[in-house]
């Protein structure tokens, strides 16, 4: 098979380099290029890369497809402008920052027949697919309620400073919520069918009042259950990826629970004839599920269950949706 | 003054039928001893209807789709 030449725009978040580096590993792709609108102001100082190309059409130019990990506020516009050049994009979430960008997104990619894809990474992991594969035996019946935490460290000072610049960050929901619009219809089944309720505010960041650095909503799943979560940014700065309610998800259905956590040594799992919870280990891990499954949609063979261009954009509709209802309400 | 009397039972979690009562003993207790003892009680009424309210008010919220603000 020809690799797909994938070119790279924008380093501005850290996640991007994880894409980068499996991009250079795998042997179905072959990195076309870099470019980065201003490289001072990027990721870039301090690590091995060089932009290969002065411009960002140059970049368009060299590539079938482009990996966007700019600031998110200008995503958007990068991935349209590579859409309209016939290329299909990977992006590093959020997607884009508005609802008209997405729309546009959307008929663009498919006028074109161009594929979306993006680093939806939590699917990726091996106590969230044990966690699907639970729900999925049936254990604990029909999933009911789910509640979550994602809280994050705020790390004011050490994340680059567009994050808080007005217009740039997009909203705490759109960034963090949207691995749980896109992971929790795949764990339960369900799709997500209405916002009951949604807020965001300022707390911590006083530094920057507009940035509402805490956010939790209340979702309603299509068969009547619901979701709760809370994607604050509240974590202690030091340790609060490793606390034990990072990612920690709670699904209780009609005949027994389920709960892990990203650092959890599993899933704990109980059913109505359970003495004590279950500890089962995690499932095997996918690393770069996400890349093999875009891969596999711009092939024109889309896995089942995969992130694909329409779970993409869906997902993304969702999370620019919550946010929109959280500025209302 | 005869002494006010409650029966405590159990502490089993997973059989409500055994669930520890200490906890609604005190509570029961100490207003009927306020009253005997003509002093305040340890949870004031005024707290009481507070949170009764705020769960009327969850319940209006969730019966009419929409946030209700909680008058103080």
């Amino acid at each position: 098979m020809k690799p797909l030449r994938l070119g790279f725009a924008g380093f501005r978040h850290a996640h991007i380099f994880d894409l980068y580096q499996r991009a250079l590993d795998h042997p179905d792709i072959e990195v076309s290029g870099t470019w980065e609108n201003d490289p001072g102001a990027s990721l870039l100082p301090g690590r091995d890369i060089t932009p290969s190309h002065s411009s960002y059409e140059d970049l368009l130019a060299s590539c079938e497809a482009v990996a966007v990990g700019d600031a998110y506020g200008r995503r958007g516009q990068i991935v349209l402008q590579a859409l309209r050049a016939g290329k299909h994009v990977i992006a590093d979430k959020p997607l884009c920052t508005s609802l008209d960008e997405l729309k546009e997104i959307a008929v663009v990619a498919r006028e074109k027949s161009l594929r979306i894809g993006m680093m939806l990474d939590m699917r990726d992991h091996g106590n969230l697919i044990c966690l699907r594969d639970v729900v999925a035996s049936g254990r604990i019946g029909e999933v009911q309620t789910v509640s979550f935490s994602a809280q994050h460290p705020l790390l004011w000072g050490i994340r680059p400073a567009w994050y808080f610049e007005p217009g740039m960050h997009g909203g705490t929901l759109n960034d963090i919520a949207i691995h749980a619009l896109d992971f929790l219809p795949w764990v339960t089944g369900l799709t997500v069918e209405k916002t009951d309720a949604a807020r965001t505010w300022n707390a911590k960041a006083t530094q920057a009042p507009h940035f509402k650095d805490c956010g939790q909503f209340l979702l309603r799943l299509s068969n009547g259950g619901g979701i709760l979560g809370d994607v604050s940014y509240l974590a202690p700065d030091k340790c609060g990826y490793a606390i034990p309610n990072y990612w920690r998800i709670t699904i209780h259905g009609t005949g027994g629970f389920a709960e892990t956590s990203y650092k959890a040594p599993g899933v704990s799992v109980a059913d109505d004839n359970s003495q004590e919870p279950e500890l089962i280990p995690p499932a095997p891990a996918r690393p770069g599920g996400y890349l093999e499954d875009f891969l596999a949609d711009v092939a024109g063979n889309p896995h089942a269950d995969g992130i694909t261009t329409c779970s993409c954009l869906h997902a993304t509709r969702q999370a620019l949706e919550l946010e929109l209802q959280a500025q209302k309400s | 003054m005869s002494p006010i009397r409650f029966a405590i039972i159990g502490g089993g979690a997973s059989d409500p039928r055994d669930s520890g009562l200490e906890g609604h003993r005190i509570l029961i207790e100490d207003p009927a001893v306020a009253i005997r003892e003509k002093r305040a009680p340890m949870i004031p009424g005024r707290e009481t209807r507070n949170v009764i309210q705020l769960i009327l008010s969850a319940y209006e919220s969730a019966s009419a789709g929409h946030a209700v603000t909680i008058s103080s």
